[in-house]
């Protein structure tokens, strides 16, 4: 429906002033069609990216490419984008069918084709019976959808969409979140979302780009994201864990402690490595007491989940981590514990492809522009 | 609301026990403070009916409606004042239209770039705030001398002395993150700056801008210091005809002027009072 565009950064980096840069040094490529999900804590670049992207802010260093051609100096009202902030920013004095006719009367587009165009996007976004509508009158979820179908009706060569469920009540977040990817994979736009919250990168993402404090961490699939992270800060970002030290017992497998031994996603490289510790990879064993050949837990804290505990404490040996039990635990008790039979443990910022991927992926969009 | 349990907001019974307290014991400070309030409207408002009175009595000095109802006064009053009156209109007209020429950019200006001289800008546009008309009308004479028999300086210092109220309504409508936002988005879906303007801008700003403008039409129309010294016998307004009304003329006819011009700048005060009332004009 759209015409989906190439986008790439190549070693963007925007300032206010010369110390202190917004975001430093930028590569990335994204392909036609794309869905790629920028994540990152607040203030790490992600929206000021969007930005860039959509021409209200200028690049100091560096340049954006659409298919390939040099866009980095075009006016936003010539780039083709669409741009939906996390406010929505709906022109609240117009209705549904005004907010989202508004892209192609500016563009004097024909009636009839307004008139199409919009009936088009009121079915792709499902809001047809909200058409005449005023915008003070609709839902959080709603907004979003005229404020996303506003975008669309221009066919955007690149729809940004900075914190799309950010304003929405939790309750409703997760259903929604399944509605806009729908809509986004039936409409075949490419896509830069941001988000802060990993769970919805994971959810929506082809891809995913890590930031941190205006850099690309790592820019992946979020399952080699998952896997394979490419330093701890994206382990404990993105993957929710705990980034601990370990010694190499064998080509599959790192001690963590003394009596926590787990098997590894990749082979060991070297004597000493980091590794990623998920809440689901260690367990308290319940049959058997302290032995020399387990690990010794000591609870600091413990939360109830609905399922079971979600428990934090000391593994003796090597540091803070959480696991889940679904039993009630005592605080400041010790507790025995070993990995989980079967679980893979992935090794951080090891995996020669991971530290490349950036580039390669980088190359692999220009060429298809 | 509705459905909220009775327990919340007090069931009726609750609520009408309430008012049966309040009735027995009323709070003595709450009488006198009312008491208070009621007497000051009404020594505001009794000069507005009595104005009516004296406007309409046919020998006032001799007491209510002595000789008789007449609308005579008022036809003589109009008569003596409606070339000073239709004056008043087309110079507040004139102010209105320069104000807004100046006054929407430099808000503009102000409300969204933070250049150098910003805060000197701002200031500048307030000084008339602060000094006496007197001071601005004589400041404009002794620097122009030339210009006032053109009626040039009048316009000048009415310009100056309703541009600040102007600017201080629109400055911070123009500055709301969420208008900028939509002014970005808008730009985004390919409007230009004039349609950015206005499709978005000014249809955001509307009651702003619509206050400040009767605003300052009010302003023009019922300002005395400025133009008493800067007026002259082709162009004098009507609080100026006013004046020289209560010098010269019976009292009857001064009334009836005075009707006349609070015709012409009430409605307009109501205007400003239902567009938002004590938000407009602040600084």
């Amino acid at each position: 429906m759209t015409v989906a565009a190439s986008l790439a950064f190549e070693h963007i980096s925007f300032a206010y002033d010369a110390t202190h840069p917004v975001v430093h040094d930028i590569c990335l490529s994204v392909q036609p069609g794309e869905i790629v999900v920028l994540v990152g804590p607040s203030g790490c670049g992600k929206s000021t990216l969007l930005r860039l992207t959509a021409g209200l802010l200028f690049p100091t260093a560096g340049r954006l490419l659409m298919d390939g051609a040099d866009t980095s100096a075009l006016p936003p009202d010539r780039r083709q984008v669409g741009w939906v902030p996390q406010s929505y920013a709906l022109f609240d004095h117009l209705n549904v069918r005004d907010n989202i006719a508004f892209g192609l009367r500016m563009h004097r587009a024909p009636k009839q084709e307004i008139a199409r165009r919009v009936r088009d996007m009121l079915e792709l976004c499902r809001i047809a019976e909200l058409a005449e509508r005023r915008v003070s009158q609709l839902s959080g979820g709603q907004r979003q959808r005229v404020a996303i179908a506003r975008a669309l009706a221009v066919s955007p060569r690149v729809l940004l969409l900075d914190e799309p469920l950010a304003a929405l009540d939790p309750q409703l977040r997760t259903a929604i979140r399944a509605d806009l990817q729908a809509l986004l994979r039936t409409s075949g736009v490419t896509t830069l979302f941001v988000t802060h919250d990993q769970a919805e990168a994971m959810a929506v993402a082809d891809r995913v780009a890590v930031l941190r404090a205006g850099r690309v961490e790592q820019f992946d699939t979020p399952q080699t994201l998952w896997r394979s992270p490419a330093n701890a800060f994206v382990a404990e970002f993105f993957g929710g864990a705990t980034v601990l030290p370990a010694q190499r017992v064998s080509e599959r497998c790192v001690r963590l402690a003394p009596g926590v031994d787990a098997h590894t996603t990749s082979a060991v490289a070297s004597a000493m490595c980091s590794i990623a510790v998920r809440p689901g990879d260690l367990e308290i064993i319940v049959q058997d007491g302290l032995t020399e050949s387990t690990g010794q837990f000591v609870v600091s804290a413990s939360e109830f989940t609905g399922d079971g505990f979600k428990v934090t404490g000391e593994l003796r040996g090597a540091g803070i981590v959480t696991l889940v039990h679904d039993q009630p635990v005592v605080l400041g008790q010790t507790y025995p514990v070993r990995v989980k039979t079967g679980r893979l443990l992935s090794i951080v910022g090891q995996d020669a492809h991971v530290l490349q991927s950036d580039t390669s992926n980088h190359t692999r969009g220009r060429r298809s522009s | 609301m509705t459905t909220l349990p009775d327990s919340a907001y007090g069931s009726q019974a609750n609520v009408s026990a309430r008012r049966e307290q309040r009735r027995q014991a009323p709070n003595p400070i709450m009488a006198i403070g009312r008491g208070f309030t009621w007497f000051a409207v009404l020594l505001c408002l009794a000069p507005m009916p009595l104005l009516l009175v004296v406007a309409t009595t046919a020998n006032w000095p001799l007491g209510f409606w002595a000789g008789g109802f007449t609308l005579g006064w008022l036809r003589e009053g109009w008569a003596t004042v409606h070339p000073y009156a239709l004056f008043s209109l087309r110079l507040a007209l004139t102010v209105l239209a320069i104000d807004l020429a100046v006054g929407l950019p430099a808000a503009w200006l102000i409300a969204r770039h933070a250049f150098p001289g910003r805060q000197a800008l701002l200031a500048l546009i307030n000084v008339p705030l602060a000094v006496p008309g007197i001071a601005i009308a004589l400041a404009l004479i002794l620097a122009y001398p030339l210009a006032r028999a053109s009626g040039l300086l009048l316009i000048a210092g009415q310009v100056v002395y309703t541009l600040p109220f102007l600017v201080a309504t629109l400055a911070p409508a123009l500055a709301q993150p969420a208008l900028i936002e939509r002014e970005a988005v808008a730009r985004t879906l390919g409007a230009s700056a004039m349609q950015r303007l206005l499709y978005i801008t000014l249809p955001a700003i509307r009651s702003a801008l619509l206050a400040a403008l009767i605003l300052v039409f009010t302003l023009s129309m019922g300002e005395f210091n400025v133009s008493f010294f800067l007026f002259t016998p082709l162009n004098k307004t009507l609080p100026i005809e006013l004046y020289s009304a209560y010098i010269t003329n019976r009292v009857e006819v001064a009334a009836a002027i005075t009707l006349i011009f609070l015709a012409f700048v009430v409605p307009a005060a109501i205007a400003i009072e239902r567009l938002g009332g004590s938000k407009i004009g602040q600084a």
